[in-house]
């Protein structure tokens, strides 16, 4: 009975609903609380039923400063799929390798703060919004004349599309360009690797690893030597201590 | 049942107790199906602001809490794209309202329609590179180039159209990545209407060659200019033509010729409305081999407010009351072969300049020592330049470029001055003054790039010629020196030739955290001079005739240069550079030999790509410029001719400079701290230049400068108050000892100055701007008694945009200059569309201006005070296409 009656209703808000295609500009900071180094990119957001998938393609490559420098993009920019009949949200992650898999994360749980600011972009009104998100003060300015509570990467759960989003640190800067009908299919990850507070442990535990390795290859023979390495982590979702 | 009441109970209390106020209850569609993804938003009845909301989930239940307190009335606002909106009025004291309750929805007829949002990135930040959207910037006071890179934040620009990026020097301004302009790069910035550009490209870490790029940190900036695909590949430009009642005119043509092999930019400016379309480019040809200006002046510094927008009829400055100048520029940038480019330069200026101006001056060299002069001058200065270059660059891709660069210059100018002077000195006076100079000079460079070192070949060698010929006819009569020491003819003739030869051998090198160059540099210049001249004086003096003297001097020198630089060190970039050579300079039978060298030590500490610590401590022992040091036989001969300096020997000076800037392009802030100090002491022997009745002196010279300065400002865009908010605080002071013929004397100075802005960005139809500077300095001349002096200016423009078609300002300005007068000024713009390219303009100047204005000098051992007459004012009307 139970199986019946989930059916009839994603049947009916599939009926009701419209296929999206919501195109954002992104430039996003590489060198994110190291340094500037800003690329575009183009963010889509693909809505259909109750089921959405956002992920973004780099309009400019990265430019190696030397052969040293590699782009490793251990985090969420890239993919996010949402399922809102069930709360799920399951973000692409990679690893230090450069591997990909996916972890699930909870949806919108960010607390979001209305203020009573509003601006015109282009014809659409849009009101102010903030949020403190894992290490990260957001502003995003959404529109309730378009009802739909989503937004460019994790964030969402407005009264309204996400317009334009930004961190306090202008590191990542989406901003709406179009909004276009088209039909497509929409599918969740089959294989997830971990849970959000799984791969957290994880990137601790691979931190420490690095942390242990440096400190032992900084002794070795040199019974004079008093350097010590130093690692820094940076994570664009910030790890608590 | 039970269980359900139970809970909404539970949910009840803690929804007043904890969490507020809360509503909740399920949405349905007309099939009585639940709705999943209902925005809902809570709001007074009488505001917008959204007090609380929430989304419905997949059964269609929704709960919103923290409802506020008290009685008012609620609209609760149910959105989905495809149902069609529903409000419902509550009254807020009514806990847990909509429980139970549900909402039926209707469905929409009209699916979402398609929404493009229209905009662009302001600015972006690329690894070392800025980009700015032009369109972002410009505004209806955006014309050329130069006005579109003043508003981007950490741009500025001096008078002559130089520009420089968080401090820089600006090296070169490229179109679409080709360097068409060299250095005089304000024949494009000056020229060019700005709205052909789509983006500017600031590149930190500038380096003319593409293969020094891989090698070496420049630290130098260059602008590229990405011209709009809309103006490529067809031949486009704009024309303005404007007249005023008071004769003045302003005739202004651009184009544009843009294609993948090809690009060609063609400029000309005929006005006598002060619009400088050149910006002294010219000189920049003229700068020879191996000669950098110095700061020689230990008393300079903002000791005088410049006046923004009145131009002073000073003698010297080229657009004061009735200029006119005519310029034309032509330039390319032409793939001839699979890896040459050709590019070229012709540029040619007739600049003339009348000025008859009333003026007095009041001069104080010491407390006992004053005098007042009332002048009535009347000047005409003629200029005319003629500047060619041809650039070949042969650049295969890969690991070996050459360029050869031809440049030709010649420049006549011609300069008539008449004075008539009463009070202290009696004097008529006729001065006829033409220089010319020709030059040609030729720049050839190699590169080579071999296994991760480049080496480079540079050869700089060229001829130029001068020739000044001054005749003057006078009566004069001096009473302050109680001398009668009239004359009536004087005749000054002097020719003379440079050739010189510099050639380099440099390498440079890097690895992860190093960075070097050595190398060696061997420069040759010969300079001949030919002086004639004759004085025919009142009786009962005779005719002095000084007759034809010829002379020369010679200077070689042999230097070594090495650079090394660090990362990584204190978590900075440490440098360290030096140069040590052997040189030999000769003035007839003379010959001074003599050990010069130059050392730096630099340290950066970047913060960002555009914030950063810079220190920088240097060291040097030698001189850049030999032409200003004369033979003996000129200036024992023909003291007449020449206010010229001997050479004695070069002294040692050190200096030290560290800044810390930051510009947050996107928070829109910038801000910057400076602080420098310099020990210069300089010793020479000359002849002063002497009219006859002083006779030829001679002098010897031993001065000590000192400097120090201090500085910081602050600009950025406050919310608040809905604009940019901007402030600089400077601090510099002077001390100058000079020994002439064994008298010393000490002078020095203080100032201070404060600066500060702000320029509103209402969203409105009127903005404004106000600036206001103040400034007080301080000062003992020579041992005289301490001087202290006030000084402001400060302007309101009033900008009125009431529709994107029209645009006004309105400026009034004020300022004291001096103790004794304040002057007040009115300027006006107002631009109309009349289509898609046509524009009319109309342009005031000086409206309100209230007649004399005062300006202050400030020299080693005397203050001048001199007042002028204005009379700068017009209204233009001009009309301006695009095609």
């Amino acid at each position: 009975m139970k199986t019946v009656l989930l059916f009839l209703l994603v049947l009916s808000v599939s009926a009701n609903a419209q296929n999206l295609k919501i195109e954002y500009q992104v430039r996003f900071n590489d060198m994110y609380d190291r340094g500037r180094n800003d690329r575009l990119h183009t963010g889509y957001l693909l809505i259909s039923g109750g089921l959405s998938r956002y992920f973004t393609i780099e309009k400019e490559k990265y430019k190696p400063k030397n052969e040293h420098d590699i782009l490793i993009m251990p985090d969420t920019a890239n993919q996010v799929f949402i399922n809102m009949s069930t709360g799920m949200l399951v973000s692409q992650e990679s690893d230090i390798k450069g591997k990909t898999f996916f972890v699930s994360d909870s949806l919108y749980p960010m607390k979001w703060e209305i203020g009573s600011e509003e601006r015109k972009i282009d014809s659409l009104k849009c009101v102010r919004a903030e949020c403190n998100f894992r290490g990260r003060k957001y502003i995003a300015w959404f529109t309730t004349e378009i009802p739909l509570p989503y937004g460019p990467w994790k964030m969402g759960g407005l009264p309204g599309l996400i317009v334009d989003l930004q961190d306090s640190d202008e590191n990542m800067l989406v901003k709406l360009k179009s909004i276009s009908n088209q039909e497509q299919s929409l599918a969740m990850p089959s294989v997830i690797k971990y849970s959000k507070e799984e791969h957290v442990a994880e990137i601790r535990k691979l931190l420490k690893r690095i942390k242990d390795n440096a400190r032992a290859s900084s002794t070795g023979d040199c019974v004079t030597c008093q350097q010590q390495s130093v690692v820094e982590f940076f994570a664009w979702e910030k790890i608590p201590q | 049942m039970r269980w359900v009441v139970t809970v909404f109970l539970l949910l009840a209390v803690l929804g007043s107790n904890a969490q507020g106020r809360l509503l909740k209850g399920s949405l349905l569609d007309p099939g009585g199906l639940p709705v999943q993804g209902v925005s809902i938003t809570v709001r007074y009845t009488d505001s917008s602001k959204i007090l609380a909301f929430g989304i419905s989930r997949a059964d269609g239940s929704f709960l919103i809490q923290n409802l506020p307190d008290g009685l008012r009335q609620l609209i609760v606002e149910f959105r989905h794209i495809s149902y069609e909106t529903r409000q419902i009025i509550v009254n807020s004291d009514v806990p847990g309202w909509v429980s139970g309750h549900q909402i039926q929805l209707r469905e929409k007829t009209e699916a979402l329609k398609e929404v493009v949002i229209k905009r662009e990135v302001p600015v972006l930040i690329r690894s070392d590179t800025v980009v700015f959207n032009a369109n972002s910037y410009r505004d209806a006071e955006v014309r050329k180039v130069e006005d579109l890179l003043k508003k981007l934040q950490g741009f500025s620009v001096d008078p002559n159209g130089r520009l420089s990026f968080n401090g820089k020097a600006v090296e070169k301004v490229l179109i679409d990545g080709d360097d068409l302009a060299n250095k005089a790069y304000q024949l494009i910035t000056r020229n060019l209407d700005a709205v052909t550009v789509d983006k500017v490209e600031v590149i930190n870490n500038f380096s003319d060659n593409r293969l020094l790029r891989n090698v070496e940190e420049s630290n130098k900036v260059g602008v590229n200019l990405k011209i709009s695909s809309r103006f490529k590949s067809k031949f486009s430009g704009g024309l303005e033509g404007g007249l005023s009642i008071e004769r003045r005119y302003n005739a202004d043509m651009n184009t544009i010729y843009i294609k993948e092999r090809s690009k060609w930019l063609m400029f000309g400016s005929y006005n006598n409305v002060a619009r400088d379309p050149a910006g002294n480019s010219g000189y920049y040809y003229q700068q020879e081999a191996g000669q950098v200006s110095e700061e020689e002046s230990g008393l300079s510094g903002p000791l005088v407010l410049e006046s923004g927008s009145i131009v002073l009829p000073s003698i010297g400055e080229k657009y004061t009351r009735d200029n006119s100048d005519l310029a034309f520029a032509m330039m390319n940038s032409w793939k001839i072969g699979k890896h040459v480019r050709l590019n070229g330069l012709i540029g040619y200026q007739d600049l003339s300049m009348k000025n008859r101006a009333e003026s007095w001056v009041q001069t104080e060299i010491s407390n006992q020592d004053q005098w007042y002069v009332f002048n009535a001058m009347n000047i005409h200065n003629r200029e005319k330049s003629l500047e060619a270059r041809v650039s070949l660059q042969r650049d295969g891709g890969k690991n070996h470029i050459t360029a050869v660069d031809l440049i030709l210059n010649g420049i006549r100018q011609k300069n008539l001055f008449s004075n008539w002077s009463g009070g202290a000195v009696n004097d008529s006076l006729l001065e006829n003054l033409e220089n010319g100079m020709e030059g040609v000079r030729l720049n050839w460079k190699e590169s080579f790039l071999t296994g991760g070192k480049l080496l480079q070949l540079l050869l700089d060698v060229g001829h130029n010629q001068a020739d000044q010929d001054l005749t003057v006819r006078s009566t004069r009569y001096l009473q302050y020196w109680g001398l009668d020491s009239s004359y009536k003819f004087n005749r000054q003739d002097l020719a003379k030739k440079k050739n010189y030869c510099l050639a380099t051998v440099r390498i440079n090198g890097k690895t992860d955290r190093l960075q070097y160059e050595y190398g060696i540099r061997s420069e040759y210049q010969a300079l001949g001079y030919l002086s004639n001249g004759l004085i025919s004086s009142l009786a009962p003096k005779p005719d002095l005739v000084i007759g034809e003297v010829a002379a020369d001097t010679r200077k070689f020198d042999l230097k070594a240069m090495s650079k090394l630089g660090m990362d990584g060190i204190a978590r900075g970039w440490l440098g360290i550079s030096g140069e040590v050579g052997w040189e030999t300079f000769s003035t007839g039978s003379v010959e001074n030999n003599f050990l010069s060298y130059r050392g730096g030590l630099g340290y950066v500490k970047n913060i960002s790509l555009l914030s950063a610590l810079r220190l920088n401590y240097t060291v040097r022992r030698g001189f850049d410029q030999y032409d200003k040091f004369y033979p003996d036989e000129l200036i024992s001969g023909n003291g007449l001719i020449l206010n010229g300096l001997r050479f004695k020997e070069p002294e040692f000076s050190h200096g030290l400079i560290v800044t810390v800037n930051s510009n947050n392009l996107y928070r829109q802030r910038n801000w910057a701290a400076n602080f420098s100090t310099m020990f210069m002491p300089r010793r020479y022997t000359g002849g002063v230049e002497a009219k006859p009745e002083y006779g030829i002196q001679f002098f010897e010279l031993t001065h000590v400068n000192k400097q120090l300065n201090a500085g910081f400002n602050w600009e950025g865009y406050l919310k608040i108050i809905k604009g940019k908010l901007g402030g600089r605080f400077s601090f510099n002071s002077g001390q100058y000892e000079s020994v002439v013929n064994s008298i010393k004397g000490v002078s020095a100075r203080a100032g201070l100055r404060i600066d500060g802005w702000w320029v509103s960005g209402f969203r409105g139809a009127v903005n404004s701007e106000i600036k206001s500077s103040v400034l007080y300095s301080t000062g003992r001349w020579n041992r005289g008694e301490l001087n202290r002096n006030w000084q402001y200016e400060w302007s309101f423009k009033l900008k009125i945009k009431p529709r994107e078609s029209f645009y006004s300002a309105l400026v009034w300005h004020a300022h004291k200059l001096s103790q004794k007068m304040v002057f007040h000024g009115l300027d006006l713009y107002a631009s109309r569309k009349l289509g898609k390219s046509l524009q009319l303009t109309l342009t005031g100047s000086n409206l309100l201006n209230t007649g004399r204005l005062l300006d202050k000098m400030v020299m080693p051992y005397s203050r001048s005070e001199t007042g002028y007459v204005l009379v700068a004012r017009y209204l233009l009307l001009s009309i301006n296409c695009r095609f």
